[in-house]
């Protein structure tokens, strides 16, 4: 029997915590993903000159345009992010980068897109209650609180699992 | 007596429609059949197989699915409406989500 894996590192069958490098790309590959998705079903729409298309709803149109904001922003941040690693210099007996710029491009981008994705498609199905917010809320605070444990372990020169 | 008002099937191209005028919940329950036989079905062969299924991969997979086909009866006016086909979407989409924040092994 051959086991295959979706993630990087991981092909011996045990379950193990993401690290920064497969928590990004993961985050990333959603914000592809939902591009994907709702750029099928308009262009769907428009090519077969379909009764009606995603393109009527406004919050899903608004939720396409953000996400596709946002992965060409990352897309920018990530190579001045890369000019500024093969600028820099490590000084002797420093193992870290005095600031976390490095880490800004995943904090501000990437999870921002799953944050709209998230929002968004709770509201659709579940509604605005207040009830329900404190949920979405809290479960965005999750995916931060795990985004800022994962930058500060690598920062600070730990394995980031 | 009859328990809904039966198409009329001498003009097949609207069968549809008229199924959907007499009973609105065709639409949304064809859509989670589709995605329940794909998804059950999927799951029970791959356990089968290696003992073992990867959810998030077979909901991904249950919920194209459920996209192709509910984009196909968009088509159409009468069959489908926009609300329904917003929250395919967002299902697929979250299937994604779960998908890619998902560690399970993946035959993918």
């Amino acid at each position: 029997m051959v086991n295959y894996s979706n993630s990087i590192s991981n092909n011996k069958g045990e379950q193990k915590n993401m690290s920064q490098l497969q928590w990004t790309i993961s985050l990333v590959l959603i914000g592809l993903f939902t591009i994907a998705i709702i750029g099928f079903a308009v262009n769907f729409a428009a090519d077969n000159d379909a009764a009606f298309s995603l393109a009527d709803d406004p919050e899903l149109s608004a939720l396409s345009k953000y996400t596709r904001d946002n992965t060409s922003e990352f897309n920018v941040q990530s190579a001045n992010t890369y000019t500024s690693i093969l600028n820099s210099s490590i000084t002797g007996e420093s193992s870290t980068t005095k600031t976390g710029g490095q880490f800004s491009l995943t904090a501000t981008n990437s999870v921002g897109v799953v944050e709209n994705i998230l929002r968004v498609g709770f509201t659709k199905i579940f509604g605005g209650s207040s009830g329900f917010g404190i949920f979405i809320t809290t479960f965005l605070g999750l995916i931060v609180f795990i985004t800022v444990l994962l930058i500060w372990k690598t920062w600070a020169g730990k394995i980031p699992d | 007596m009859t328990l809904y008002t039966l198409p009329n099937a001498t003009t097949p191209d609207s069968i549809l429609v008229q199924i959907v005028a007499a009973e609105p919940a065709f639409t949304p329950l064809l859509l989670l059949f589709t995605f329940m036989v794909i998804f059950l079905g999927g799951i029970g062969r791959q356990k089968a197989r290696l003992g073992t299924a990867d959810y998030s991969m077979w909901a991904v997979i249950a919920s194209i699915a459920m996209l192709l086909l509910s984009v196909v009866l968009s088509l159409v006016t009468g069959i489908i409406q926009l609300d329904w086909l917003v929250i395919v979407v967002v299902v697929t989409i979250f299937s994604g989500v779960w998908f890619f924040m998902s560690q399970k092994q993946s035959e993918v």
